[in-house]
């Protein structure tokens, strides 16, 4: 991992278990997906980035057997529809408000 | 692609005896299964390739999913990037990288050498978090269709 991206996980305020997390997902991926990862990290909202290390400890329980794909799928789709009903309500309010 | 099956848990009628050895039969299953069982990577692809369908189905209903849509190629990896969309969803997070840079340090975009992705790091590390936010957004804007359009077809 580059130690610009290392660096941004370390000073991020992202619980420990998060970084860590986030750490060995990015160790897997490609220098292109670091970048991605990097952009994703320093542009977006907090909240999203954390329903991301949500959706990525879904996937890691997958991975180490302790809940099924179905069950894994089932929780993501959950909470990433959460996050945009969330935001759809925000945006919402905030076109209201400007019409006003 | 293949599908992702949970066990069905209906069961026929039975008396209690032998609803009890079944549970614990069931149970001592299922704990291999758990202890077992190997998810593979490509099993983790398939799966992130079922979610991101969908999400897709509901892009309609919820606008706000489409910027979700960028995490394709990281959840759903191996299968991304034997699809073409990681190459293609490269090339957007190269070309938004490369105008930013480019307009942010005055160097015209052949002098932000993105290949040295050393240099692209530390040029990055000075931009403001306003930029890079502005940076994330045209990325997420730029990849939706991309998504739509390999998730759609391939899924």
């Amino acid at each position: 991992m580059h130690t610009s991206l290392e660096q941004l996980l370390a000073t991020s305020d992202l619980s420990d278990d998060q970084k860590e997390l986030l750490r060995e997902e990015i160790s897997h991926a490609t220098e292109q997906q670091q970048m991605l990862w990097y952009v994703l990290l320093r542009g977006m909202d907090r909240s999203d980035v954390r329903a991301l290390c949500d959706v990525f400890a879904l996937k890691k329980s997958a991975r180490d057997g302790k809940i099924s794909l179905t069950q894994m799928i089932d929780r993501q789709e959950e909470l990433l529809l959460n996050m945009a009903r969330k935001e759809d309500v925000r945006n919402q309010l905030k076109q209201s408000d400007e019409e006003r | 692609m293949k599908n992702v099956e949970q066990p069905s848990d209906h069961g026929e009628q039975v008396d209690v005896s032998s609803a009890t050895e079944a549970v614990k039969h069931s149970a001592t299953e299922q704990y291999s299964a758990s202890v077992e069982h190997t998810v593979q990577p490509e099993d983790l692809a398939t799966a992130g390739g079922q979610l991101m369908q969908r999400l897709v189905e509901q892009v309609h209903q919820h606008p706000s999913l489409k910027k979700f849509l960028v995490i394709v190629p990281l959840l759903a990896a191996p299968q991304a990037q034997a699809g073409g969309l990681w190459e293609d969803l490269g090339g957007i997070v190269r070309g938004v990288v490369v105008d930013t840079v480019s307009r942010e340090t005055r160097q015209t975009t052949s002098e932000v050498k993105y290949d040295v992705y050393d240099k692209v790091y530390k040029q990055c590390d000075k931009l403001s978090d306003d930029t890079m936010r502005r940076m994330c957004d045209e990325i997420m804007r730029r990849s939706t269709d991309r998504v739509l359009r390999s998730v759609t077809s391939r899924y």
